[in-house]
């Protein structure tokens, strides 16, 4: 009992008898949190929004006038097999036609002139369940134009391809950024714990000398490294939650549709992975620190 | 006790600090190391207590051989030899009680006995009377007996004293010597490294007599100089 008050008074004389670089370091810390957490956020945001638009692409191929109905729905079954297509729907000349309608009936700035025929073709709609796949499913479609059943393919998958690639650079980006600020921060607290390590040199030369553990010796310094990274986790957790309203609320009226998912469940991972992190650097660089001292 | 098998310490630049030393000290011996400044005397303690290892050869202390001892286990060795400084080296913000029960508490003892053993050990070195005083408020002599108090709580077996009379006047340090002899009746052995040719000759205890890192003389109720 009495060597656990011994290990905690100590973390704490430690972090409060140099107020200036404790503080300095719980700056850091928090810095790189938060960047950490809008990372996280971000990415988060980002894969939502992919997931959505995933769900929107969608594959037309366009059916030969002359094909057989048996043939279409032949390759409509095979389109269907394959694992990255969630739905196909057989759309026929008149639906199409139909469609036409309903949207010029919406639109005055279209008008259509009376049609005694039927230009549009029929088209099998393909939605996809994996964006990715839908530019190799519509090369494979292409290549059977002019076989009497395909007649023509449509696909535009740039956005999901752009949302991607940005997805891709921020995560590659943002780990980069990370990994300078995660050194920036364990050498700020390496120095920090050098010096509290200073400051009881005297202290830790006659523990060694009375047969103190190392380990008893370590667990001051860890704990105060321990706090400076808790301490930065709450501030920039206190920073995040209060401007995370105004920010989503910013998105969501710029963005429409984008789901960023803020909710309590991602809330708590936020709050977890945060401080996970913080204690780990805090700990990280005392022991560190207090090794390279012990080592003497 | 203490066993040096053929020991030798060089350091890197090449200077011996020690050579080929062999020397055995049995439990509840007092052993006098002289010899001048350089002569090896505070290598050797360091030697017991691992803050140095021997370039070669064997230093075997309560039946361990200390060169090969994991890292683990030297907390536990230094348990059981006390050290005692010229300088004190006793915490200055910590009072009287508490640099010696700082010994106690830092290698896991209980409330209870903390207090127990540092009340004991105080009043073995008269100073129970000036257990809430810090350092600066002590006389050198109170601050020896309070490094020597605090190196005694953990009940070692063997006391190790670097010149632990070279800051005090004669007085005190008669006053220290007869502490630390009545310590050494009591069943701790004593090993004192020390320039104090009146308080050899005086106490006529072994003598080891170190020159250039060699042994050159080892009397069992030895003077001084030879």
């Amino acid at each position: 009992m009495k060597r656990i008050v011994y290990v905690l008074t100590a973390a704490g004389q430690g972090f409060m008898r140099n107020p200036t670089m404790s503080l300095a370091s719980t700056f850091t810390v928090a810095l790189m949190l938060t960047l950490f957490a809008f990372f996280l956020t971000t990415d988060r945001g980002l894969q939502a929004a992919v997931a959505v638009l995933e769900g929107k692409v969608e594959l037309a191929t366009f059916v030969d006038d002359n094909a057989k109905v048996s043939d279409v729905l032949a390759l409509k079954a095979r389109i269907e097999l394959n694992p990255a297509v969630a739905r196909v729907d057989y759309i026929t000349k008149d639906q199409a036609l139909e469609r036409l309608r309903a949207i010029a009936a919406n639109r005055p700035d279209l008008a259509l002139a009376d049609l005694s025929t039927n230009p549009l073709p029929a088209s099998l709609e393909i939605k996809m369940a994996d964006a990715r796949q839908a530019k190799t499913l519509a090369t494979d479609l292409r290549a059977e134009v002019g076989k009497g059943v395909v007649y023509d393919v449509v696909d535009n998958p740039q956005v999901v391809d752009q949302l991607l690639t940005i997805t891709r650079v921020l995560s590659i980006g943002g780990i980069a950024i990370l990994a300078m600020m995660l050194f920036v921060a364990l050498f700020v607290i390496v120095n920090t714990i050098r010096i509290a390590v200073h400051a009881r040199r005297d202290e830790i030369d006659i523990m060694q000398l009375v047969g103190a553990s190392d380990w008893f010796i370590r667990w001051p310094f860890i704990l105060e490294g321990m706090l400076v990274g808790a301490l930065g986790a709450v501030a920039s957790l206190t920073l995040l939650f209060a401007i995370s309203g105004p920010v989503t609320s910013v998105l969501l009226g710029f963005l429409d549709v984008l789901p960023l998912s803020l909710g309590p469940e991602f809330a708590a991972q936020l709050i977890a992975s945060v401080f996970g992190v913080a204690l780990l650097v805090g700990a990280g660089g005392a022991t560190l620190s207090v090794r390279a001292h012990l080592a003497k | 006790m203490i066993t040096l098998d053929d020991v030798s310490k060089r350091y890197p630049n090449g200077t011996y600090a020690l050579r080929d030393v062999d020397l055995n000290i049995e439990a509840g011996d007092f052993v006098f190391l002289v010899g001048s400044s350089g002569a090896g005397k505070s290598t050797l303690t360091r030697l017991l207590i691992r803050e140095e290892v021997t370039t070669t050869g064997r230093v075997i202390v309560d039946g361990e051989d200390v060169a090969q001892m994991p890292r683990g286990r030297v907390p536990k060795l230094r348990r059981k030899v006390g050290v005692v400084f010229q300088d004190f080296k006793l915490l200055p913000t910590k009072t009287v009680f508490e640099n010696v029960a700082f010994a106690l508490v830092v290698t896991g003892h209980e409330g209870a006995i903390v207090r127990e053993e540092t009340d004991r050990v105080l009043s073995l070195v008269g100073l129970s009377q000036r257990r809430a005083h810090f350092p600066t408020q002590l006389s050198g002599g109170e601050q020896q007996r309070t490094a020597i108090a605090r190196a005694l709580v953990s009940r070692p077996r063997i006391l190790i004293a670097d010149e632990p009379t070279g800051n005090l006047d004669p007085v005190t340090s008669w006053e220290i010597i007869k502490l630390l002899t009545r310590v050494n009746e009591l069943g701790t052995t004593m090993i004192m490294a020390t320039h104090n040719a009146e308080i050899v000759n005086a106490l006529r205890r072994r003598v080891v007599h170190l020159d250039h890192g060699r042994v050159v003389r080892d009397d069992k109720q030895g003077l001084y100089a030879a």
